[in-house]
C-alpha cells in the first residue's frame, strides 16, 4: 500500500516538475528603446541579435533587436512556412522576394511606398540613383512589398568564370583552348599525361561541385547550355522568350557534354560529389578544370604552399570557331532574391522602416559590406581596407569571417559593395574579373518578372514539372542511358505535353510588361 | 535456439540449406547495416582529406581525435548531450506510466464501451493531424518552447499502446479474480499482478520509446525554438543542413588539415550512438522474449 502511494507521488512530482520547469521566461527588454522583432534564416545561420554588425545597427538607430525565429530550424522553407502559418509574425520578415511580395498582396506584410516617401530618404536616394534596380522592387500593383538584397549591379555582372590548372598547361606546353576541338585535345594530352606526376591516371578533367543538377548545369554552361531553372529557364531573343533547351545550343551543349563524359574528360563522379567537389578534387592535386565563382575558387591557389607550382587560372569563354562566344555562364542578376519586409503585425512600422532606411544609408551600407570598423576593416585613404582578422584567420576564409559578423549577410534590404569583392579577393580573382568585362564574354539573364498570383502559380506548377523532365532527360543523356538524338523528339513531346507552351505565353506577357515599365 | 533443436531432431537435407541460405544470408544483411556505422566511427577518427577524397573505405586513415576535440568544443554541444538524456529518461518514464495506465484500462473487458475507446485511440494510427495543425494546437495549449511539449505531447505510441494491451489481455483473469478475493484494488492488480508478469513487453516497449526519444528530432526542432533546450540530434541536423548550403566559403583541404565540418558531423554522430550501443546489448536479453508478442497476438 505504502509503496503504491510512493510511486504516485513520484509520477505527481515527475510531472509537476515538468511543468514547473518550463516556464519560459520573458526577455527583458529596456523600457525606452522600441523593439523590433525579425524573422530571418540566412545561409543556414537563424538571424543573431548579437551579430557585430547588427549590433552596430540597433545602436545607431537606438532599438533593440530581437530575433524570433527558432533557433533550432535552420531550415530557411520550413522556418518560413510554419511562421506564416501560425501566424506569429514578428515586424520584420526575410524570405525570398517573390514569397514575400506574395504574402504582400495577401496582406501579410504591408506596403512600403507612403513610408519610404515619408521617412526613408536614403532609400528614396537609392530609388532615384539606381532606376534599374529600383524597377525590381514594385510588384505589379505598383506597391513595394519588400527591399532586396541588391548586387552592385552597374558594376559588376560576373557570377561563374571557367578556370584552369594553368600551370599543367604550361608544363605541357599547351595554349589556352579557346574552341571545343582545343579544349577537347588539351584535355586528352592532360589526362593522359599524368601532369600530378604521381605515377597514375587518376587526373579529373571537367569537374563542377554542387547537387547533381546543379553540377551538371555548370558543366553545360561551358559547352554553351543557357541556365534551364524554374524562372530563370528563359532567354530572350528578339524580344521574343524562349525556353532554353528548345535552343539549338543546348541540344549541341548536351550532345558534346554526353560524348566528353563517355571519352572521361568529364568527371565520372560529377553527380555524386556534391558541394565539396572543390574542396576534394583541387586539394588533392587531381582537377583540371571547372566553372565556379572565381572569389572563392581561385583563393584555392593557396594550396600553393601544399603542391608546388599550383596554379589555377580563368581562361576566357569558349569560343565556337567563327568567333562567336559559345559558352553561356551565368551571370548575377540585379538582386539575389532575397529580401525583407515590414509585416502586417508590425506595431511601429515607422521606427522599423527608418531601421531599413539605415541599411541604404552610406554608414549602413558599408557596415553590412566591410563589417565593423577598426575589428574588421580600416580606412587607408578613404577606401575600407579589410584587417588581418579578415584576411588572415586562422579558421576561416575571409568571407565566412564577415559573415559570421553579419556582414554580407544576404537576406536583408541592402546594396552591395564590389569595392568589398576587391578588399579580398586574389590577384587571379581581379585578372579573372578583367577578362570577363570584354564585352560579348557574358550574356545578361532575364530579368525578374512580375506576375498576378493566379498566372504566377500556374506557371510555378508548370515549371516544377518541366524542370524535373529536363534535369532527368540531361542526365540520361549525360551518363549515356539515352542517345542524344534519337531521343531528342521524345524530350520535345514530354516538356510540351507539360504544357511548355502555356508557361511561354506567361512569360511573353510578364516580359513584355516588364518592358512598358517605367 | 529453439530452431536448432527442431534441427537436430529431423535432419532433413532440406531443412539444413534452408538453415545455411539463411544464416548467409542474415550476415550479409547484417554486414549491409553494421557497415554505415564501422564508415562513421572509421571517418571521425580519420583525416578529413582522405575522407573527401573517398580514400576511407574500411578502416581509419591517418587516425587523430582532433575531430573529436572540434566536436567537443562545439558551443552547446554538452548542454545538448544533457538535454538529450534529460528528454530521454523524462520521456521514456511518462511514456510508461501513460502507456501502461492506457493499457491496462483498454484491456479490461468491463470497460464500458471498450470497442468504442479502443477505436478511438486506434484511429490516430491511421490519420495524422499533419504538421501545421499539430504545431498550432501546441502554441494555442502555449506548449511552444517549453521541454513538455515533447515530453508528455508525445506522450503515448498508440502501437505500443496496442502491444502492451494485447499483451495484458492474453494474462489470465483468474489472476486478477484471486487478487480481487484477497482485497485488492485496480492499482494493486496492475503493479503486484500484471506489470511484474509482463516485463518483457514492458522492456520491449520501452525501448522502443527510448530509443525514439534519442533519435529524435523533428518536433523538437520544430517545438523548441530555444538551442539551449535542444537534443543533440537537433544539433546535429543543424550542423548538416549547414554542410548543405553552397556557400562561398573556402575550406582548403591538405594533409595538415586536422579535422572538417564533415568530420566534425562524423564524431558528432559517434558520440551520440556510443550510449545506445552500450545500452542495446544489455537490454536486449529482455527484447528476444518480448519481440514476439505483436506478432503472435498482433
Amino acid at each position: 500500500m505504502k509503496k503504491g502511494y510512493r510511486i504516485m507521488l513520484l509520477v505527481a512530482v515527475t510531472f509537476a516538475l515538468l511543468f514547473v520547469g518550463c516556464k519560459g521566461k520573458k526577455p527583458e527588454v529596456s523600457a525606452e528603446k522600441p523593439l523590433i522583432t525579425i524573422h530571418m534564416v540566412v545561409n543556414g545561420m537563424v538571424f543573431d541579435e548579437n551579430w557585430d554588425v547588427f549590433k552596430l545597427s540597433a545602436e545607431k538607430n537606438n532599438v533593440t533587436l530581437k530575433s524570433v525565429a527558432s533557433k533550432n530550424d535552420t531550415d530557411k522553407t520550413q522556418a518560413y512556412n510554419l511562421m506564416v502559418a501560425s501566424q506569429n509574425l514578428p515586424d520584420i520578415i526575410s524570405y525570398t522576394t517573390s514569397d514575400l511580395e506574395l504574402l504582400g498582396i495577401e496582406g501579410g506584410v504591408i506596403p512600403l511606398n507612403d513610408l519610404i516617401e515619408k521617412y526613408a530618404p536614403n532609400i528614396k536616394r537609392f530609388i532615384t540613383e539606381h532606376p534599374r534596380l529600383a524597377k525590381d522592387m514594385y510588384a505589379l500593383d505598383g506597391k513595394i512589398y519588400v527591399l532586396p538584397c541588391y548586387y552592385d549591379y552597374e558594376n559588376m555582372r560576373i557570377a561563374e568564370v571557367i578556370m584552369i590548372r594553368s600551370d599543367w598547361l604550361k608544363k605541357f606546353n599547351l595554349p589556352v583552348p579557346r574552341t571545343l576541338p582545343e579544349m577537347e585535345k588539351t584535355l586528352t594530352t592532360l589526362l593522359n599525361g599524368d601532369p600530378n606526376g604521381n605515377g597514375r591516371k587518376d587526373e579529373v578533367g571537367i569537374f563542377a561541385r554542387g547537387n547533381p543538377y546543379d553540377a551538371m548545369r555548370r558543366v553545360l554552361a561551358i559547352f554553351g547550355a543557357r541556365q534551364y531553372e524554374g524562372a530563370a529557364s528563359f532567354f530572350v531573343d528578339n524580344g521574343k522568350i524562349s525556353y532554353a533547351p528548345f535552343d539549338p545550343t543546348f541540344r549541341r551543349a548536351v550532345e558534346t557534354a554526353a560524348r566528353w563524359y563517355t571519352k572521361g574528360l568529364i568527371d565520372k563522379e560529377l553527380f555524386t560529389r556534391g558541394n565539396s567537389a572543390r574542396d576534394q578534387l583541387l586539394s588533392t592535386n587531381l582537377g583540371v578544370m571547372t566553372s565556379d565563382w572565381p572569389g572563392s575558387t581561385l583563393s584555392y591557389n593557396q594550396l600553393s604552399s601544399a603542391i608546388p607550382g599550383f596554379e589555377l587560372e580563368a581562361i576566357p569563354p569558349l569560343e565556337d570557331g567563327n568567333g562567336n562566344i559559345l559558352s553561356k555562364l551565368p551571370v548575377r542578376n540585379t538582386h539575389d532574391e532575397m529580401g525583407w519586409s515590414i509585416s502586417s503585425k508590425a506595431k511601429d512600422p515607422v521606427t522599423v522602416i527608418k531601421f531599413m532606411d539605415w541599411w541604404f544609408s552610406e554608414e549602413g551600407r558599408r557596415a553590412w559590406n566591410f563589417g565593423i570598423e577598426g575589428k574588421h576593416y580600416t580606412m587607408v585613404n578613404g577606401k575600407p581596407e579589410f584587417t588581418d582578422f579578415v584576411m588572415k584567420n586562422p579558421d576561416k576564409g575571409p568571407l565566412d569571417v564577415l559573415r559570421a559578423a553579419g556582414a554580407q549577410c544576404s537576406a536583408i534590404g541592402v546594396h552591395q559593395d564590389v569595392n568589398y569583392e576587391y578588399a579580398w579577393i586574389p590577384e587571379a580573382t581581379k585578372r579573372a574579373y578583367k577578362m570577363y568585362s570584354t564585352p560579348g564574354y557574358l550574356e545578361d539573364c532575364i530579368p525578374f518578372l512580375k506576375y498576378p498570383v493566379e498566372e504566377k502559380n500556374e506557371f510555378n506548377k508548370i515549371m516544377v514539372t518541366i524542370n524535373q523532365t529536363t534535369d532527368e532527360y540531361v542526365q540520361k543523356w549525360m551518363l549515356g542511358a539515352l542517345d542524344v538524338n534519337k531521343s531528342w523528339d521524345a524530350y520535345v513531346k514530354r516538356v510540351k505535353g507539360q504544357e511548355i507552351d502555356r508557361a511561354l505565353e506567361i512569360q511573353q506577357k510578364a516580359y513584355e510588361r516588364f518592358l512598358s515599365s517605367k | 535456439m529453439l530452431k536448432n533443436k527442431t534441427a537436430s531432431i529431423r535432419t532433413g537435407m532440406d531443412e539444413r540449406v534452408f538453415d545455411i541460405l539463411n544464416i548467409l544470408f542474415l550476415s550479409f544483411l547484417g554486414l549491409f547495416f553494421l557497415y554505415p556505422i564501422v564508415y562513421v566511427f572509421s571517418a571521425s577518427l580519420s583525416k578529413p582529406l582522405y575522407v573527401a577524397t573517398g580514400s576511407v573505405i574500411f578502416f581509419p586513415k591517418g587516425i587523430s581525435l582532433d575531430s573529436f576535440f572540434a566536436a567537443a568544443k562545439l558551443p552547446l554541444l554538452w548542454r545538448s548531450y544533457a538535454n538529450t538524456i534529460f528528454y530521454t529518461a523524462a520521456g521514456t518514464i511518462v511514456n510508461m506510466i501513460l502507456t501502461c495506465s492506457g493499457a491496462y484500462v483498454l484491456s479490461k473487458s468491463e470497460l464500458k464501451g471498450r470497442s468504442f475507446w479502443v477505436l478511438v485511440v486506434v484511429v490516430t494510427m491511421w490519420f495524422d493531424p499533419g504538421i501545421i495543425p499539430r504545431y498550432l494546437n501546441f502554441r494555442d495549449l502555449h506548449l511552444l518552447n517549453t521541454y513538455s511539449s515533447v515530453i508528455i505531447g508525445f506522450g503515448v505510441n498508440t502501437f505500443n499502446l496496442i502491444i502492451l494491451k494485447t499483451f495484458f489481455e492474453s494474462i489470465p483473469g483468474s489472476l486478477e479474480e484471486s487478487a480481487r478475493i484477497d482485497g485488492a484494488n485496480q492499482w494493486q492488480i496492475l503493479r503486484k499482478i500484471y506489470l511484474p508478469l509482463s516485463t518483457p513487453a514492458l522492456v520491449t516497449v520501452a525501448l522502443f520509446y527510448a530509443v525514439s526519444r534519442w533519435n529524435g528530432y523533428f518536433w523538437m526542432m520544430m517545438l523548441v525554438t530555444d538551442d539551449k533546450k535542444a537534443p543533440l540530434q537537433v544539433l546535429l541536423k543543424k550542423l548538416i543542413v549547414q554542410k548543405e548550403i553552397p556557400l562561398e566559403g573556402v575550406k582548403i583541404l591538405d594533409l595538415s588539415t586536422r579535422y572538417s565540418q564533415d568530420t566534425i558531423i562524423y564524431a558528432v554522430i559517434v558520440i551520440s550512438i556510443i550510449p545506445v550501443l552500450i545500452v542495446y546489448p544489455i537490454v536486449q536479453r529482455f527484447f528476444k522474449n518480448g519481440i514476439m508478442l505483436g506478432a503472435v497476438k498482433g
